[in-house]
């Protein structure tokens, strides 16, 4: 039975080295570079004709961007609209990364735990910058709840900040191991598949609605981990 | 496992910066204006559009209130034409009948005069008559005695005016 894990094995396509450190061009590259293709390819081309009345591929395209604006003046409001281009980079991004990660033979960059941390490191940082440049010292006041007792809150604010500092641990998380697992399951129920004979008919369906679970999953983590992104992004505009 | 070996760590970063570096700017430079124009100029006529079936709306109102004035108008004009054109016909009935009633009045008093111009005639001839009449009788009834033709006109005469003045 083939392992499991192995999908996720990084192998370099093209070796890179530059000062001693490895940069080469590898298959999770490719796959990057792959969906920066694929999205910039369905979108200039639904896009190209820019008709009144939609076609169907347009439809799609501005339904993409319908749904991220609707997602940022839901949850940030109208100070968010700067963000849009940052926040709709990171929905396709991942959508598209998982997506293209469900294709057979191909490979998911989201699963594995350094692409998503630093996505969400960035996030991170870049929400905490844009805090502190939006409210100054002020911006620190996120640490300190609302109504609660001055007695509490030595207790409270060290709570608040490591649930801060945590945020981006989790958010890298979720995904990666979203991701992960789900690739893991549809590997092992296709190893039964053969080993199982007749019987491997039951792991087959398994697997097929598994694979719809995944289609699912992979758009539901890239719709999570934009929301997360920008509910950070409120919390740093409109201090509470 | 496959994602806990660092020494792929960085060319993982390098890449995922360099990708989503690129794919950042293909968005936002290209794909988003692209869709946010067409959403704009969708969304800008759709407000020309009822904009414009406004003013259409607002035009036909005004047409229709032209409509009934206009309506209106004529209404009250007929009216105006029927009520002048009765006027005008009674007046010529009148006149008509004016003019025929006078006719008739001439008509009638020429008939009356003629009728007492030959009452007057009948009346002389009926002196005339009578006259003839009595000395045709008292020839008859006196046997040839003579009669004063006088006397007998004018006892006749007076009788006669006796009779007028008694009957008439």
């Amino acid at each position: 039975m083939a392992d499991p894990i192995h999908q996720f094995e990084i192998k370099k396509i093209i070796p890179i080295e530059i000062n001693n450190i490895d940069l080469s061009f590898t298959n999770s590259s490719l796959f990057m570079m792959l969906t920066v293709l694929f999205i910039s390819i369905f979108l200039i081309s639904s896009i190209k004709k820019k008709k009144i009345i939609p076609t169907r591929l347009q439809s799609v395209s501005e339904i993409f961007y319908e749904f991220i604006a609707n997602m940022i003046n839901d949850n940030i409001g109208n100070k968010g609209q700067k963000f849009f281009p940052l926040i709709f980079t990171l929905f396709t991004f991942i959508l598209f990364g998982n997506l293209l990660g469900l294709l057979p033979y191909s490979f998911t960059f989201t699963s594995h735990i350094i692409v998503t941390f630093v996505m969400a490191m960035f996030i991170f940082l870049f929400v905490t910058l844009i805090g502190i440049m939006m409210h100054g010292f002020k911006f620190f006041g996120l640490f300190v709840p609302k109504g609660v007792p001055m007695a509490m809150l030595p207790l409270m604010v060290p709570i608040e900040i490591i649930s801060y500092l945590s945020r981006p641990v989790s958010l890298s998380i979720r995904l990666f191991a979203n991701m992960m697992a789900g690739h893991t399951m549809l590997k092992v129920f296709a190893g039964f598949i053969f080993s199982l004979g007749l019987f491997g008919i039951a792991p087959l369906i398994v697997d097929v609605a598994l694979t719809a679970f995944e289609v699912l999953v992979a758009f539901l983590q890239a719709y999570v981990f934009t929301v997360l992104t920008c509910l950070y992004l409120n919390d740093a505009i409109n201090l509470h | 496992m496959p994602q806990l070996e660092i020494t792929t760590f960085p060319s993982q970063i390098f890449w995922l910066v360099i990708s989503f570096f690129i794919l950042y700017i293909i968005l936002s430079r290209i794909i988003i204006p692209k869709i946010s124009y067409v959403i704009k100029t969708r969304e800008s006529e759709i407000k020309n559009n009822i904009h414009i079936s406004e003013q259409l709306f607002r035009d036909t109102e005004i047409i229709n209130e032209e409509l009934e004035k206009v309506k209106k108008d004529t209404e009250t004009e007929a009216r105006q034409i029927i009520t002048s054109l009765k006027e005008k016909t009674d007046k010529k009935i009148n006149q008509n009948f004016e003019l025929l009633k006078t006719k008739l009045e001439k008509k009638l008093e020429r008939d009356e005069k003629d009728i007492i111009l030959k009452k007057k005639k009948a009346l002389k001839e009926i002196n005339k008559i009578s006259f003839n009449l009595s000395k045709e009788i008292l020839k008859k009834v006196t046997d040839n005695k003579k009669i004063k033709k006088n006397n007998l006109k004018s006892i006749i005469n007076k009788n006669l005016k006796e009779i007028n003045n008694g009957n008439l």
